[in-house]
């Protein structure tokens, strides 16, 4: 593919949408980790009563099982963006580029 | 004796959390130990397997790519259990276990820091960095900008970025081996340089990548083992480990509240910026993504390092916060005449291993934190010499660049940064390094950071930003570390710091980004307008990955 093509394909309208798919997963996902991360940092800071509070009759607390939960919530949701690129992303980039017309490589 | 334990949990347990990073053991009591033969049998092991190693990724380093990246060829299997290794060194295992055992729940921050950074570098960079990118991250900062100034900014921060962390690395290493293996500080950082020296410059990526695979299994294997023995002493019971560690902690209750280590709020939200952009500028680390073969490459290596980091760091959890009840309940010999944690505040986690597991797992664990020091800084000085080489010879050096050329400067850099360690170790070996590594981490999160986010997604983005806001976030992170608590009062002696905090990054990153904003925006330059065109481009390699083996544009 040349640098022409290249720019044809990046600029038409279907990779645009899925580069909008792309970024909406992408973004979204650090957007709630980001969310979670400082909610948990500054709950330690500015709530502790709260993270304090026992769960379950104790001596398990909201600090440690949000500890727990944002230990385990990382692969979770890094499998879910692992999973949606190889079933959904990948295909679809790879269908793209193969329409466009081949040439020798740029 | 309870409460004499207690404050000397405290007292050594204290400064060695807000290093972070370094495998920085003790200060205080570094009583040496009688030579370990059983630690040391198994770390010779190690070292012959690992230089065997060496031998044969020498015969396959031919080209700059290989020894840099190990010519894109390793698996995202392996890359990302050597990307874990990076984080699962003998800070976290030493220094988060010693973090929970003296102050409960707060020690969990720094798990919580490393679990928080690593989505967003699978979600938003490893893909185009490794798109963009052929061996450093300054490649990627530099690819449509300025190669001259921009590649000369960029490489100042990560040098710094990695000399800091490799002091801190170096000094811990020095007093961890004297207390574990019995041998002298002098012979400890001359034997880890020594080692690491060979390793990087005849086997380079290869060699250092199976280093830290092989240490990161060895050191999986070693947690798990502790971790299930622990368990075992708890009848496998995760409630019975916290109600006890609440029994037995002088602390009471107030263990698992916040509190304890973070007592300012605001401190503990800069810490949490630090560790979220700081672990996201590693140098060391981001040039692990440039070996694999492509982005999705790329992308399966930070899953896995995640998976692993994950597993490892719940293992740490339930050490940490078991090792209260076992090193409170049992009179073993875990204390000084005075009350004192043998060995120092981050020996906790040695002193469960060898409780549950006798002097077998204790050498275990002492060899795998001595190869643990190893395989992190070999990877730190192939990265500070890949930007030597690289980044700052091969630009500047124009014409004159050869290839050949090139790879004795890369050479020559691990020596010269080898010996530079052994020396910048020995004078800093009875100083406070806690303020080191908090630097090292501090210019991660101010500079490297927010400028590689800047050049991979906004467009505005021009050379006059990259160079102004990089020299004021380096320039505002060393002055406000100086006037804060861990230099002004730890180590001038001062009353009061002039910077409340001991992590700059909560005023130091949002200056860094003001500056990238407005001194990019106001760039009017024709060279300005030229680079932000050139953004078009960018996106072509960035989101189609098209060309990235052969079109490096510089």
């Amino acid at each position: 593919m040349n640098n022409a093509q290249a720019k044809a394909l990046i600029n038409s309208a279907d990779f645009k949408a899925l580069s909008k798919k792309r970024s909406l997963v992408a973004v979204g996902l650090a957007a709630i980790n980001v969310v979670v991360y400082f909610i948990y940092v500054l709950g330690m800071g500015f709530a502790r009563d709260f993270m304090a509070q026992p769960v379950l009759g104790g001596p398990l607390n909201i600090g440690l099982l949000a500890t727990l939960s944002l230990v385990i919530l990382a692969p979770v949701i890094s499998c879910y963006y692992i999973w949606w690129t190889n079933r959904y992303y990948d295909p679809a980039i790879k269908q793209l580029l193969a329409a466009v017309p081949s040439q020798a490589q740029s | 004796m309870i409460s004499a334990r207690w404050t000397a949990a405290i007292i050594l347990g204290c400064w060695p959390l807000q290093t972070l990073l370094a495998a920085d053991a003790v200060n205080g009591s570094t009583d040496q130990q009688p030579l370990n033969t059983a630690a040391i049998a198994m770390f010779l092991t190690f070292v012959v397997i690992t230089l065997l190693i060496t031998v044969w990724a020498a015969n396959r380093s031919r080209s700059t790519s290989d020894l840099y990246v190990a010519g894109g060829g390793i698996s995202p299997w392996q890359n990302g259990t050597a990307i874990a290794g990076d984080f699962i060194s003998a800070a976290s295992f030493l220094g988060i276990t010693s973090a929970l055992f003296a102050f409960g729940l707060d020690g969990n921050l720094l798990i919580i820091g490393v679990m928080g950074s690593w989505p967003i570098i699978l979600f938003v960079i490893a893909e185009r960095l490794r798109n963009l990118g052929r061996f450093t991250l300054v490649d990627v900062v530099s690819f449509r900008l300025s190669q001259r100034p921009v590649r000369l900014v960029i490489s100042i921060a990560s040098l710094t970025v990695i000399l800091f962390y490799l002091i801190g690395q170096l000094v811990g290493a020095g007093k961890l081996i004297q207390l574990l293996f019995g041998l002298d500080y002098l012979y400890a950082v001359v034997t880890v340089s020594a080692l690491m020296i060979i390793y990087v410059s005849l086997g380079g990526m290869l060699a250092t990548t199976w280093v830290q695979l092989i240490k990161a299994l060895l050191l999986i294997i070693g947690g798990a083992i502790t971790c299930v023995l622990v368990l075992g002493y708890f009848d496998y019971s995760l409630s019975e480990i916290f109600s006890r560690s609440v029994d037995n902690h002088p602390r009471g209750l107030n263990l698992l509240a916040p509190g304890n280590w973070m007592t300012q709020p605001l401190g503990g939200l800069s810490l949490g910026l630090t560790m979220l952009f700081g672990f996201i500028g590693l140098p060391h680390v981001l040039m692990r993504m440039f070996t694999v073969k492509d982005a999705a490459a790329a992308r399966q290596s930070s899953f896995v390092a995640i998976c692993i980091m994950s597993l490892f760091y719940l293992m740490v959890i339930v050490i940490g916060f078991g090792a209260v009840s076992i090193l409170m309940e049992n009179s073993g010999d875990f204390y000084d005449a005075a009350g004192n944690l043998r060995g120092g505040g981050n020996m906790v986690a040695v002193h469960v291993a060898q409780f549950v597991g006798g002097n077998l797992l204790f050498g275990f664990m002492a060899a795998v934190t001595f190869a643990t020091i190893l395989a992190v800084v070999a990877g730190l000085t192939l990265s500070g010499a890949a930007t030597i080489a690289h980044d700052l010879y091969k630009t500047f050096a124009g014409d004159r660049h050869s290839e050949k050329t090139e790879m004795t400067i890369m050479r020559t850099s691990v020596v010269i940064i080898g010996i530079l360690g052994v020396v910048l170790g020995l004078a800093f070996e009875n100083q406070n390094i806690a303020f080191v590594t908090t630097f090292a981490l501090a210019v991660s999160a101010s500079v490297n950071a927010p400028v590689l986010i800047a050049a991979m997604y906004w467009r505005g983005l021009t050379t006059r930003g990259v160079v102004i806001s990089s020299i004021v976030g380096l320039v505002t992170s060393v002055t406000l570390i100086v006037l804060g608590p861990g230099v002004m009062v730890a180590i001038l002696g001062y009353e009061k710091p002039w910077f409340p905090y001991t992590y700059p990054t909560i005023a130091t990153l949002p200056i860094t980004v003001l500056c990238i904003g407005f001194f990019s925006a106001t760039d009017r330059s024709k060279n300005a307008d030229k680079e932000r065109a050139a953004f078009d481009d960018q996106r072509i390699r960035s989101e189609l990955g098209i060309g990235i083996d052969s079109a490096s544009q510089h």
